[in-house]
């Protein structure tokens, strides 16, 4: 990312400081060095930023993840190959930019290959942005470039991009550039009113932004006002021709079409912040070269400023050049700390090692960077990581919970394949092919969806249905391979016999045809049917007791807590040595009927240990102490007991004090 | 919006794209060795009785081999040979409707080459079809839908010329209508009055297009508080039967995953010329259930399925899990529908006697969707084992009844999976139905040939351009009717309507003794 070297190009003779010496020019070398260290520094951070805090593989696996404020992470277009696939693309105006970003998208998941591409298209807008801001302003305004890229590297910092914009955007800004290297004033014309189109029809509504800035170029640099009017005009008429009058779009739809505003514009209400930070990305290099170019007309017309002039002291010069790079750093920082929404970052980072299967990197993440509260999405990944690990009876608690913690409510639009995945591992395969088509019918066939549907149909022995969508998947990227192999496999075994988790879930998935009552009643047939061979519907409905107790009527608390001990009581005198003591929750829980009921406190061969007695009677003293101010209480609570059942119990919260 | 330039513009490109894929005129090998059974291919394009202005049935050869040849002759001597680089084998439309059109009432045979690693070329035993003298009708009308139900933001009405491969749409339904399009009815197979129905956020409606124009109907009235639904127009077009339900959809632990119960139905008429809605006692009893109507084709009957109603509408049953609602009605596994019929007068508006023509009881299944034949001699139906929505129901199979002599048989061109959603061509010689058969869960569409006693024959899987369509298409065929000719409404004028919030209101009046009708569905 260097900068341009002509430095003396548009000074023009009829300024006050005609005759002068250019002040850049004296000092070249030095600052240009200087120049040149900051940029490298700065790309060394963003490519660490991006490589390290974005993540770009976990931008790729982060599909449908459920982000604060009702965000749905659903950024990663889908993309096969072949040219059935393309074909649709080429049939509407930046149909190229949006199938070059779908593919591109898909190099996200390979760690180095998604942080390069990112890392150069900053590279390309910076130099672009140089360019166009030199040719407008008649001469290089040096770090003027890593404003816009530095724009983008919070934009994604911020998980809101969709890469095929992005392209869009950049292509635009480099035929800018390359258009303002071109010196005949015929060629220009032709140039600007073809490029126009062309781009309209390559990358959609970006071609205006194309169009806006050649025009401001043109009148910035030698007040060709016919030429920016031709801008103007081509800007406006390509849309409307190519749009609506050739494709039959609505003028919002095709002014609007890859600006970054159209994903969003039936939620413009609900998603102001998102609008507000895409419109000022979408006018930000206008306002740029509009500054840089009234900034040239008015130091064309004002004295020599202090420190540029050859009598300034040294204490000045060095200031002055001192000053930018590091504005330029400081800009930096400010970026990639202080804008990095680390709160996204860590929800999409639960979600993707939730969805490779990694467990203790969940709750490792999860413990890094704790948070008040979570979406129900990351506490069912946290919760099922806690099973995984052995931990769900003894550790729930550590985080914060929710009634729908454990499984997602069944008409939900943010839903991930992680829920029928679960859902299937725990052998309600049934639920899980309900909840994956579900899915299918409002994401589209996204390639993590494919494959779990693929699977559920390979549990139910419906290779044939198993095969439509592992045929899809070929065509994937990424899980191409996969699925090819997995259809190979399938050629050889129509039931995949040999496959140890496909055995080991047909063993315990429900076998008795009823109608569905729910998901407790599912965990009940389960544990019924599987005689205990699976741990995790007992642990899970164990939880699910223990989750919506708070929620439960004082008439029907009593009953609910009967169901938890008398299944506790079966299961623990069924128990074939997994339980080596009474897990905390279970012991918290059993106190709890004890007190409620007057019954003894013993689950089989378990009692609850006289800490637990003393913690429950100490959260009955803070209840009591605190009366109706439960946020006290729970303040209380939380010091003394933060990852105890009891606080869940008796004021609804849970987890420890967030990072942010 | 106009989508048809952008369809061109993509038919063009991918038609570019795909140029150098495509089969190229070739002879067939002067050596090869026999082989002693045909080759695999799919779809299965063998002893079918195949209609004269088919599309060409394209198919892919499932067999191994480096090269592969495929030559069609028909009765006449004619042949047509193409290679097929990858094993799909794809007629040029022009040979193969020449070819095909000379062979009506003759056989229609396939001979299949393939080259092994060795260069030697083996010929697999002749495929035989058989050209049937009458054609089907051009165009088949369906629904093309996610695997399930309950929810839909992308689904559409499209029409599909069976002479060709074009498809274009009637209504789609996108992520931004997220409009509900279903039960689409034409009279007498013709594209001219067509009915339609919507559900969406923004209202329960029926599209009504009518030379050439569509108005938007709101077909609830003080009777009846659910919108139509199952729909059949008499022959006349003058009156319009239709049902009322109220479907829930239920889950299943294991099997099939998912089942809909319908709490309540009834049928009703709407009157065109006189904008009203009318039933009768027979068709809105309170203990029973009534629902698919379908008109006998002299108009003088109305033909639907009825059961007793074993419930208690007000009633809860076992809780719920995540719908609020009454439970599950108890004994709806033992719930049979028979089928009955009732005689009407079109000039009088007069209804007649009731009779059952077929008993659950005497064929121990449950009968649906029936559809009477053109020349009123058969009507053929879908049974299942319980219930009233067989496209769930694995056991879901077609039956025919021969109403001269009584006679009640399952069609030949059965499956193991579930078969519904059928309907006879305007000649009455090709049905249409959705089968899934293929997999258990995307219904395909299958035309089967019926000869004068109503027997069928060896479906015929929909053809594609690309035989391979199928292996990767994700979404399932639903609903599907014949119809002689392209809807004469554009798809956008009707998806124009459908989002306007110009609604007419229908009234009612009848002389039928009201009961409390269901209220709206999700």
């Amino acid at each position: 990312m260097s900068e341009p070297k002509h430095v003396t190009q548009g000074a023009g003779p009829r300024g006050p400081r005609a005759g002068l010496p250019h002040p850049t020019t004296a000092r070249l070398d030095g600052s240009a060095l200087l120049a040149g260290g900051v940029l490298v520094v700065v790309a060394l951070a963003v490519t660490w930023h991006v490589h390290v805090q974005v993540a770009p593989p976990v931008i790729f696996h982060g599909d449908l993840v459920e982000l604060p404020g009702q965000r749905c992470f659903v950024i990663v277009p889908m993309f096969v190959t072949g040219s059935d696939f393309f074909a649709p693309f080429l049939s509407r105006p930046g149909g190229l930019a949006e199938w070059s970003g779908a593919w591109l998208t898909q190099y996200f998941s390979a760690p180095p290959a998604g942080t390069i591409i990112l890392v150069v298209l900053a590279g390309i807008v910076c130099l672009a942005v140089n360019r166009i801001a030199s040719a407008a302003g008649g001469r290089p305004v040096r770090y003027l470039g890593l404003l816009p890229a530095l724009i983008w590297v919070a934009l994604w910092g911020h998980y809101v991009f969709h890469l095929g914009d992005m392209v869009a955007v950049c292509v635009a800004l480099v035929a800018c550039a390359l258009y303002t290297r071109l010196r005949r004033l015929r060629s220009r014309a032709v140039a600007l009113t073809a490029g126009t189109f062309v781009l309209y029809y390559a990358i959609g509504s970006p071609a205006m932004l194309f169009a806006v800035l050649c025009g401001l170029v043109e009148l910035l640099r030698g007040r060709q006002w016919r030429l920016a009017m031709l801008a103007l005009l081509a800007g406006a008429a390509a849309p409307a021709a190519v749009g609506i009058g050739l494709l039959g779009d609505s003028p919002t739809v095709v002014y609007m079409r890859l600006s970054g505003l159209c994903h969003h514009w039936e939620r413009l209400d609900q998603d102001l912040a998102y609008w507000t930070r895409m419109v000022l990305w979408f006018s930000f290099y206008g306002v740029c070269v509009l500054v840089v170019g009234v900034g040239r007309w008015v130091a064309q017309r004002a004295p020599v400023r202090a420190e540029e002039s050859p009598d300034a002291p040294k204490r000045l010069k060095v200031a002055a050049a001192v000053a930018r790079p590091a504005g330029a750093l400081a800009l930096t920082g400010i970026v990639l700390f202080g804008l990095f929404d680390a709160r996204s970052s860590s929800l999409l980072r639960i979600h993707y090692h939730a969805m490779q299967d990694q467990w203790q990197q969940v709750l490792d993440e999860a413990d890094r960077c704790p948070q008040s509260s979570y979406p129900s999405q990351a506490i069912r990944h946290i919760n099922r990581a806690l099973f995984e690990r052995g931990r769900l009876s003894t550790k729930m608690f550590a985080y914060p919970q929710a009634p729908w913690g454990l499984f997602a409510p069944e008409v939900h639009s943010y839903q991930s394949a992680a829920q029928p995945r679960m859902l299937l591992r725990m052998g309600m395969v049934n639920k899980a092919e309900h909840v994956a088509l579900e899915l299918l019918e409002r994401w589209g066939p996204r390639p993590t969806l494919l494959r779990v549907l693929a699977r559920i149909y390979i549990v139910k022995g419906e290779t044939a249905a198993a095969k439509v969508f592992l045929t899809n998947l070929t065509r994937d990227v990424v899980y191409g391979d996969w699925a090819q192999a997995t259809l190979n496999e399938l050629a050889r075994d129509p039931l995949l016999s040999d496959d140890p988790e496909i055995g080991r879930i047909r063993s315990v998935m429900l076998a008795t045809d009823r109608f569905d009552r729910g998901y407790q009643a599912s965990l009940l047939d389960l544990l019924q049917e599987g005689e205990g061979r699976d741990p995790m519907p007992f642990e899970y409905l164990m939880a699910a007791y223990l989750l919506h107790l708070p929620t439960e009527g004082p008439d029907r608390l009593a009953g609910h807590f009967d169901a938890m001990m008398s299944l506790m009581a079966q299961c623990f005198a069924n128990d074939k040595g997994r339980y080596l003591a009474l897990p905390e929750h279970y012991a918290e829980a059993a106190v709890m009927h004890a007190a409620l009921t007057g019954r003894q406190a013993r689950i089989g061969s378990f009692v609850p240990s006289r800490e637990t007695f003393a913690r429950f009677k100490r959260s009955v003293e803070i209840m009591r102490a605190y009366g109706r101010n439960i946020g006290a209480a729970d303040a209380r609570l939380a010091a003394e007991m933060p990852h105890s059942f009891f606080r869940y119990a008796s004021t609804g919260r849970s987890g420890g004090p967030p990072c942010e | 919006m106009n989508r048809a330039p952008r369809t061109w513009l993509a038919v063009g490109l991918a038609a570019l794209l795909l140029a150098g894929c495509s089969s190229r005129s070739a002879d067939v090998p002067e050596t090869f060795a026999e082989t002693d059974r045909p080759a695999e291919i799919f779809p299965d394009y063998s002893g079918c009785v195949i209609p004269p202005n088919i599309a060409p049935l394209n198919f892919i050869i499932n067999e191994p081999g480096e090269a592969f040849r495929a030559r069609v002759t028909g009765a006449d001597g004619r042949r047509l040979v193409v290679n097929a680089p990858s094993g799909k084998v794809v007629w040029p439309l022009k040979d193969w409707r020449l070819l095909v059109a000379g062979s009506g009432d003759r056989s229609l045979t396939f001979d299949i080459f393939v080259r092994d690693r060795n260069g030697q070329w083996e010929r697999f035993q002749p495929m035989v079809n058989w050209v049937a003298d009458e054609p089907i009708d051009p165009y088949v009308a369906y629904r093309l839908l996610g695997p399930l139900h309950n929810i839909h933001h992308e689904m559409g009405v499209y029409q599909r010329c069976i002479e060709t491969f074009e498809e274009t749409p009637i209504l789609i339904s996108g992520r931004q209508t997220d409009t509900c399009v279903n039960c689409h009815s034409f009279v007498n197979n013709r594209p001219e009055t067509m009915s339609l129905h919507l559900r969406s956020a923004k209202g329960l409606a029926m599209l009504l297009a009518r030379d050439g124009a569509v108005e938007k109907l709101d077909t609830r009235t003080a009777r009846n508080r659910s919108p139509a639904a199952y729909t059949a127009w008499h022959p006349s077009g003058r009156v319009m039967a239709f049902s009322v339900n109220r479907p829930e959809l239920w889950h299943r632990t294991a099997g099939l995953s998912r089942a809909v119960i319908d709490r309540d139905s009834n049928v009703a008429v709407y009157d065109v010329a006189a904008d009203q809605i009318r039933s009768t006692t027979q068709l809105v009893d309170p203990d029973y259930l009534e629902t698919f109507p379908a008109w006998s084709p002299d108009g003088k009957h109305l033909y639907f399925c009825r059961a007793r109603r074993t419930w208690d509408l007000d009633a809860a049953g076992p809780g719920r899990d995540y719908q609020a609602g009454p439970g599950l009605p108890p004994d709806y596994e033992q719930l049979q529908y028979d089928l009955a019929r009732i005689g009407y007068d079109i000039e009088t508006g007069r209804w007649g006697p009731m009779e059952i023509v077929l008993s659950a009881e005497k064929l121990g299944r449950s009968i649906c969707e029936p559809r009477v034949s053109p020349d009123g001699r058969f009507v053929l139906f879908t049974a299942v084992a319980y219930g009233t929505f067989p496209v769930y129901n694995e056991d879901a199979d077609l039956f025919m009844l021969d109403l001269d002599s009584g006679d009640v048989w399952p069609i030949e061109a059965n499956s193991p999976r579930s078969e519904s959603w059928h309907a006879f061509s305007s000649n009455g010689r090709w049905i249409v139905f959705a089968s899934k058969r293929r997999d258990g869960l995307f219904a395909r569409l299958y035309f089967s040939y019926i000869d004068a006693k109503g027997r069928s024959r060896k479906p015929l899987l929909l053809p594609q351009e690309d035989p391979t369509f199928y292996d990767s298409f994700l979404k399932t065929f639903n609903a599907p009717e014949f119809i002689t000719g392209k809807v004469t409404v554009s798809a956008d004028q009707l998806l124009r309507m459908a989002e306007s919030e110009d609604m007419r209101h229908i009234d009612a009046a009848s002389g039928a003794t009201p009961k409390p009708l269901p209220a709206p569905p999700d």
